[in-house]
């Protein structure tokens, strides 16, 4: 557990100690239980089943949800009140994480979990929780969520679904078309956003036996092809007054609310897919001879599986350290409360930078683990026969739901903006003193002898580069800053990878005191290959930002700095790699 | 009836093992229930879902050995015993033997279920010696238990020719095949539930075991599994082929 209680965003402008990041390394003895169970699920009842999911059996489909809702793997953050196991955020995380491998299936499930539960839970009266809640909690209904339509997919609010009352007032009559719904096709339970007279955008629950509600086909899709997604039609739908979910115009809150904690577990499923990726291409490169010997025992080929235990290793510590930064705050709300989800809901408002970063930092990690993996597999990585291709073809969904990557860039560097206009982020401050830091020459000494400390230096460092582009942007565009897209994206990378290097490195240096001689130097290892990676990465975000926002002296003085601000020397980098590669081909699954 | 299971905390075999200087080496090693015991605890909590039971486990080992004893818990067992003792890392079969019986007698079980053997060392000698220290029935390698009445069990047992159906009386012990049935996963709830449920601590002192004497066999070294040599294939004509195989079988291998 952590100290101290962390707050949202607050990592630009503070020192992360270690004894303020959970770790992995930390799970207790039920959590590490809790994984057995979903991972025991995946590999006797789903995996096996695979080709018949994808072939849209749904009935077994279903039939799997009950099973999850048997084994309680629907429950964990439904109240115990309606049958549901109220567990940490982090407990959520691990069941998301080892349902992932499952592909087609996990999307259904945290689709059904997150996205189609969540509404109910945390807006829901105690009428409506009664009347669905636990039908969904043991997989008897599976949920979907309908926010998309034809013409408003990123600009969700722009929704044309209408919502009108009838004449005797029992009933609103919805009308409209919901796109992309995942688990459209056997869900029971939809949560519609539709505007009321045309201008209060509101939630309603909607039984898909409703009078007027109507699918459309199934789409075609290049990946998870067997997770169900279809349209939803509302043709003169008639829906309960009773029904609609929490106030009448507050339908914003529950979308956006929702998306945060779908970005979060996001993460978490990526992070879980991205290790059964490493490990069936592990297995492959043992297997695979050319030129007499395994592939796994070429430079090329190591090299590639210790920069996929990187990028994984960076995403599992970035997203625990987030699910355990809320649970601490959750922690100190009053479950008793009225106001409980209220003021649960503004700690995920606090935290929706970082569940944008988890999102968008890990399903572009798993993008570079996919990718990777068919170029292990070689030409069979191009083969349907082989996993390769279908991590490759799942993989891609994740950049584009849960609003697409472009997207949640821009709600990071908005949201960072906005905690700084609000005086919840000394942001100008901060800028002011790297700034003055800047024309200053560097006295600090670092001692590389102590594990982790050039990273740790490099860690103030980049916040540096970040608040000295954040202060020059200010500065230079004012309120119209919002308008530089390009700088923003560029600004939200820096951001994205400070918080991803950072967690990295905590994690390792918390990790490192427990481990044993063989995991310290593999926490070493792995720590020098994804910080030099993320750093190439990182420079150019910022370098790029710099262009975009100055010219002259100003401009050099800022490269000048960023120059000065990435100076990391990973001295045992190809030792680290080659550790790396070695002990992960020896064990044959992700390292840690 | 009361049951007592007998389970083992051991290193999970499917991960790679290493060998250095003669000892195994254990870091970064992790252990699991023993595969049978699994199939052991499985059966207890289906006879008390069935037969109304009352569930206890016993473990002895390191203090780690409470993750599977917490594992039973989490698959519907009501009680747990773990027997620590430093001197009783690595005990034979007989030293455990002797600490269950001590444990039956002390608290009156009426059938004491183990897996058939242990995955790690695969000795398959506890279930037995424990019967004959206690004097008490015993049927190994059960494929199926079903109650007659409070007193007695009929137990199907997997013999080298077929099945043999006992019919056993009660106290007695039993150790189960595999085939029995299949270990239920932990469901989220029991694992919640075993978190409340209490770790009874026994000293094997006190069940009258000198733990520093009490083992006759000793582990000496543990030695590396030899790699199996690569297999050969051979394509082609399939009376050419067998000439050569029968060849290689009778003059490599010398099998034949
Ligand atoms: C398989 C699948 C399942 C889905 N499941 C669901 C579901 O269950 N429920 C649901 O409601 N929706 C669901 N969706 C919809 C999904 O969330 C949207 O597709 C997504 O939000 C993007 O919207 P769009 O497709 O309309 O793209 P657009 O909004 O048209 O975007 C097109 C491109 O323009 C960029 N762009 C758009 N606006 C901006 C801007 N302001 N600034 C910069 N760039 C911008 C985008 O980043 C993107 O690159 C699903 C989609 C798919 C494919």
């Amino acid at each position: 557990m952590t100290e101290k209680i962390v707050k949202g965003g607050e990592f630009l402008v503070k020192e992360l100690n270690k004894k303020d990041i959970f770790i992995p390394e930390e799970f207790s003895v039920e959590q590490k239980q809790i994984a057995d169970t979903a991972r025991q699920l995946v590999e006797n009842e789903i995996s096996p089943n695979i080709e018949a999911i994808e072939g849209h059996d749904f009935e077994l489909v279903k039939k799997l949800f009950s099973m999850c809702g048997e084994l309680g793997l629907l429950a964990t953050d439904v109240p115990e009140e309606f049958g549901g196991l109220e567990l940490d955020k982090v407990t959520s995380m691990i069941v998301a994480e080892n349902i992932a491998p499952s592909g087609s299936f996990s999307v259904a499930f945290t689709a059904h979990t997150g996205i189609g539960t969540l509404p109910l839970v945390y807006y829901g009266t105690k009428a409506q929780k009664d009347q669905y809640l636990e039908k969904l909690v043991d997989g008897k209904w599976v949920a979907a969520y309908c926010l998309t339509e034809p013409n408003s997919g990123s600009d969700a609010l722009s929704a044309k679904a209408t919502a009108v009352l009838s004449e005797d007032k029992k009933y609103y009559i919805l009308n409209g078309t919901k796109q992309f719904i995942t688990n459209g096709g056997f869900a029971k339970l939809f949560t519609v956003f539709a505007k009321i007279d045309k201008e209060h955008f509101t939630a309603f629950l909607v039984d898909s036996d409703f009078e007027g509600v109507s699918l459309g086909p199934e789409e075609k899709k290049m990946g998870i092809k067997g997770s169900s997604t279809c349209s939803v039609i509302l043709e003169d739908a008639k829906v309960p007054i009773e029904n609609l979910l929490g106030e009448k115009g507050r339908g914003h809150k529950i979308a956006f609310n929702i998306l945060n904690i779908g970005r979060l577990k996001l993460g978490a499923s990526v992070t879980g897919a991205g290790k059964a990726a490493i490990g069936e291409s592990i297995k492959y490169a043992k297997d695979r001879k050319q030129f007499g010997t395994s592939i796994c025992n070429f430079g090329a080929i190591k090299e590639k599986f210790a920069n996929m235990v990187g990028d994984i290793f960076a995403s599992e510590s970035l997203v625990y350290r987030l699910a355990g930064d809320l649970d601490v705050n959750f922690d100190t709300l009053d479950k008793s409360s009225t106001d409980y989800y209220a003021d649960y809901e503004k700690v995920f408002e606090d935290f929706s930078v970082e569940c944008a970063i988890s999102k968008v930092f890990c399903s572009e990690a798993l993008s570079r683990v996919v990718d990777e993996g068919v170029q292990i597999y070689g030409g069979y990585g191009f083969i349907q026969e082989y996993p390769a291709e279908k991590h490759y073809r799942d993989e891609r969904i994740n950049r584009l739901f849960e609003g697409t990557n472009e997207i949640n860039r821009l709600v990071i560097t908005g949201g960072i903006l906005k905690k700084s206009l609000k005086g919840e982020l000394p942001l100008q401050a901060e800028a002011m003193k790297a700034f003055e830091g800047l024309m200053s020459p560097s006295l600090d000494e670092v001692d590389p002898s102590v594990p982790f400390e050039k990273e740790k230096y490099l860690i103030h460092n980049l916040k540096q580069i970040l608040l000295i582009l954040a202060g020059a942007a200010a500065q230079k565009f004012m309120d119209k800053l919002q308008h530089e897209q390009e700088i923003l994206i560029s600004a939200a990378d820096v951001i994205i990878l400070i918080y991803a290097i950072e967690s990295a490195v905590s994690r390792a240096e918390k990790a490192y005191e427990a481990a044993g001689d063989k995991k310290k130097q593999l926490l070493l290892a792995v720590v020098e290959v994804f910080t030099f990676n993320a750093l190439e990465s990182l420079s150019k975000a910022a370098k790029q930002a710099a262009f975009y926002i100055e010219e002259g002296d100003n401009l050099l003085m800022i490269l000048s700095g960023i120059r000065r601000y990435t100076k990391y020397a990973p001295v045992s980098l190809l030792n680290s790699k080659r550790l790396l590669a070695d002990s992960i081909i020896e064990s044959e699954a992700y390292l840690f | 009836m009361k049951i007592l299971v007998a389970i083992k905390h051991v290193i999970d075999v499917e991960l790679n093992i290493k060998v250095k200087d003669g000892q195994l080496d254990l870091e970064g090693l992790q252990y699991v229930m023993s595969a049978w015991d699994e199939n052991a605890v499985e059966e207890a909590v289906a006879l008390k879902e069935s037969h109304d039971a009352e569930t206890v486990v016993i473990s002895i080992g390191s203090d780690d050995a409470t993750v599977s004893i917490r594992k039973a818990f989490a698959m519907g067992i009501d009680a747990g015993i773990h027997v620590s003792d430093p001197n009783l890392r690595y005990p034979d079969s007989l030293t455990v033997a002797k600490i269950i019986n001590g444990v039956r007698q002390d608290k009156n079980f009426d059938l004491i279920l183990l897996g058939r053997q242990a995955q790690d060392t695969d000795n398959g000698l506890t279930a037995g010696l424990l019967a004959e220290i206690a004097d008490l029935p015993f049927v190994a390698n059960a494929t199926k238990i079903e109650v007659i009445d409070e007193k007695k069990l009929k137990v199907t047992r997997q013999a080298d020719i077929g099945k043999e159906v006992i019919e056993l009386s009660l106290p007695a012990v039993i150790s189960v095949n595999d085939s029995i049935n299949e270990p239920r996963l932990a469901s989220l709830k029991g694992i919640m539930q075993a978190k409340k449920k209490t770790i009874e601590t026994m000293d094997a002192g006190l069940l009258g075991i000198d733990s520093g004497e009490a083992s006759l066999v000793e582990v000496m070294e543990f030695l590396p599994p030899v790699a199996r040599a690569q297999g050969q294939k051979f394509d082609g004509d399939a009376q050419e082929i067998t000439e050569k195989v029968v060849g290689l079988l009778i003059n490599e291998a010398k099998v034949l």
